[in-house]
């Protein structure tokens, strides 16, 4: 999961040095969503590790806004979907930390892994009586010339989550003509029953247009917690077009209209996209809505003018964005409800950066760079005075290269990235009752935690043709973050490893 | 390879802290109100155990103390019921906020303490029940065994709380009636040992010995 954050916006967030969930750009976690095939799935394993199977899936990011297929989230998205398997291959790799095999055969995979020992706590202990273990699969049928079936599942557990996603799919396809049909639950805490469905057709070159399709949808999601004490219904139908105005301009747009519980929301988005003499330039604009425990939902209007351009092996993308959110939840202080501070709908941020990402693949060399710079500010209220988001990371450098040298590949990447900003505590109230020290907080978020450098070399070595050994030592030993000891009286150092030799062995069969 | 792996994640990850049960460190252990429950009205005296890094632990006054409206800067406090809360209704909890000097950084801005003193039926705060180290009752002055574990044991009815706190060696099931104290030669052999008890009706009862270990 680690390789994510070469896309600039992506920070994995941390709690005791072991990276537990993705924030993107200056949205929080559970402003994002992760989907598999198209339904919703728990981010990370314990140790940063992704739940799906790299070889068996393909990853994409969509952080400057998506479209009107998706919705539930006011972030980005993070999509994973499963690779239809055509060919035997039977695989292995063994790390000190898991050991997972894979099997594929034509319109099957199966992948399995589980884990040696589980990182918990704070601070950092590894608990070698607790493991993870994850599993990921498909299945393909052609049901008839123009049906097929899709069966996928993904699922983990360790001592936090336990989930396991089924979906089935079914697809049809006759001319102009396409239709997906999908349908899936979730099993944990909060168990989901979800579907999806979607009818596309082409429409040609009617009027006038180099081509045009038209899509209409629903997206629909049925919460309930494990002891079926709170439960909700997300009902969404969609309609969108991809029209193509000439070969070099295409438009992409819709709207979405989505139903939380007793809330209905409208968010309409549009892309324009202009091939200008090789180079893509994107301007994309929309509304985007997520519910909230028994609040109005979240509300984020997102901007983003995006460039692409390929020149020889390099390909050079860019990113201008603006973000604007409103409704955020916000403490209300001295209040609590089931224990819990209780929270009102009125916080507003911004944010507003650039990214830059570079790739080179030119013979024996590959390397990547991604940079950004930005600026998140957050409010209780409208009017009140804004401070740092949680999330806001106003700079990131990550630069990667490798080069292959007969049987053996050389790789290097180096990170800086900006500490995310904190609430300092000045002090505590040590209430005898119940023997706690509360914590008094100072100005809200007005430190922040110093710069990350990190250094990640790797080498590679195939053994035989079909096995194949790297060794990747990561250096570093900077600050994460901070914590407090009991009392409050000393602030302490959430220290990254500083030096973790990570070998493994990687095999085909 | 697996347990050099271990050892290397857990050595770097966080600095390592005072524990809880160490007296070894500036902080309040525990603030008491005599009595703890009084009438409307009625004053009561605060004082509290403080611990300090390098030195013995005190028994010291507030610096100030207020309820509601009412402020003094003794350590004496007569504590009337909140406006909005009718005094024959029960039990009432009013929430008394003390400051404390910081331990040995007197410089520094004092240390707050929340005490909750009950109105409603007087009520003392208890008596200090039978302590045994090592299986026998404790004196005034506690000698131990040096590495080894001596067991720490008092009896207190449900729903009372117990925490053991030292200067000397280490702790074990520190907020359990029954801990245990294990000295390592690396560790302080003097010291002093504290049994803090909390019952359940807000009241505070503690002892503190001096302690040897050989």
């Amino acid at each position: 999961m680690r390789a994510l954050e070469v896309f600039p916006g992506i920070e994995l967030v941390p709690v005791a040095a072991v990276p537990n969930a993705i924030a993107i750009r200056d949205a929080a976690p559970d402003q994002n969503r992760m989907l598999f095939d198209g339904f919703e799935v728990p981010t990370l394993l314990a140790g940063g590790r992704g739940v799906f199977f790299r070889d068996q899936s393909q990853v994409w990011v969509e952080a400057d806004g998506f479209g009107v297929e998706n919705g539930r989230a006011t972030g980005g998205l993070i999509d994973i979907f499963s690779r239809p398997s055509d060919r035997y291959a039977y695989g292995y790799e063994l790390t000190p930390m898991d050991a997972s095999v894979s099997a594929n055969a034509h319109g099957a995979s199966l992948a399995v892994r589980g884990s040696f020992f589980e990182p918990t706590g704070v601070p950092l202990k590894l608990d070698t009586g607790s493991h993870d273990f994850s599993a990921q699969g498909r299945v393909d049928y052609r049901l008839s010339r123009r049906w097929s079936l899709t069966l996928s599942e993904l699922g983990a557990s360790n001592s936090n989550i336990l989930f396991l996603r089924p979906v089935v799919t079914v697809r049809y396809r006759n001319g102009a003509w396409r239709a997906v049909i999908a349908g899936s639950t979730m099993y944990a805490h909060v168990s989901t029953y979800d579907t999806r469905a979607e009818l596309r057709r082409d429409l040609g070159h009617a009027l006038g247009l180099h081509s045009l399709e038209v899509r209409i949808g629903e997206d629909s999601q049925y919460s309930e917690t494990s002891a079926s004490t709170e439960s909700h219904a997300n009902e969404a139908v969609w309609a969108a077009t991809t029209a193509a105005l000439t070969r070099d301009i295409v438009f992409i747009g819709g709207v979405r209209a989505d139903a939380f519980d007793s809330y209905l929301t409208v968010q309409p988005r549009g892309m324009l996209a202009v091939n200008a003499r090789g180079t893509i330039v994107r301007l994309a604009a929309g509304a985007y809505r997520r519910p909230t425990d028994n609040a109005t939902p979240q509300r984020a209007t997102q901007l983003a003018l995006s460039t692409e351009n390929h020149a020889g092996p390099v390909l050079i993308a860019s990113t201008a964005y603006y973000v604007d959110r409103e409704r955020l939840l916000v403490p209300i202080n001295g209040t609590t409800v089931d224990g819990e501070p209780d929270r009102r709908a009125t916080g507003v941020a911004t944010n507003v950066g650039i990214e830059v990402r570079a790739v080179l693949a030119s013979g024996p060399w590959r390397a990547r760079l991604g940079a950004s710079v930005s600026h998140a500010t957050r409010a209780d209220t409208p009017t009140a005075a804004s401070h740092a988001a949680d999330y806001d990371l106003p700079a990131h450098l990550d630069v990667m290269a490798s080069r292959a040298i007969g049987a053996w590949q050389l790789g290097a990447r180096v990170q800086l990235r900006a500490g995310l900003p904190y609430t300092p505590v000045t002090g505590s109230i040590y209430n005898v009752e119940a023997d706690r020290f509360d914590p008094i907080d100072g100005k809200v978020m007005s430190a922040r935690a110093p710069w990350r450098r990190e250094l990640d070399l790797r080498v590679d070595r195939k053994l035989l043709p079909q096995l194949r050994a790297y060794l990747d030592v990561a250096i570093d030993g900077g600050v994460l973050g901070y914590t407090y000891n009991y009392d409050y009286s000393r602030r302490l150092d959430i220290h990254a490893l500083p030096v973790l030799p990570w070998l493994g062995l990687v095999g085909t069969l | 390879m697996k347990t050099a792996l271990l050892l290397l994640l857990v050595a770097g990850c966080i600095d390592p802290v005072d524990p809880a049960w160490s007296l070894n460190h500036d902080h309040v252990v525990v603030a008491r109100a005599t009595p703890p429950r009084i009438h409307a009205g009625d004053a009561t005296t605060l004082d509290a155990l403080v611990a300090h890094a390098g030195g013995p632990t005190t028994v010291e006054s507030p610096l100030s103390a207020s309820a509601g409206r009412t402020q003094v800067t003794g350590s004496i406090i007569a504590v009337n019921a909140p406006k909005d809360v009718a005094y024959d209704t029960g039990d009432t909890p009013v929430d008394v906020l003390m400051t404390f000097a910081r331990g040995t950084n007197r410089a520094l801005s004092p240390v707050q303490v929340k005490k909750t003193v009950w109105l409603g039926e007087p009520a003392d705060n208890p008596a200090m029940p039978d302590v045994t180290i090592g299986g026998a009752p404790a004196g005034d002055a506690l000698t131990v065994p040096a590495d080894q574990d001596v067991y720490l044991s008092t009896s207190v009815p449900a729903g009372w709380r117990v925490n053991w706190l030292t200067s000397a060696g280490q702790l074990f099931q520190d907020d359990e009636p029954t801990s245990y104290l294990h000295v390592l030669p690396a560790d302080a052999h003097d010291g002093e040992l504290a049994c803090v008890i909390r019952d359940a009706e807000g009241g505070v009862v503690w002892k503190v010995w001096p302690i040897h270990a050989e």
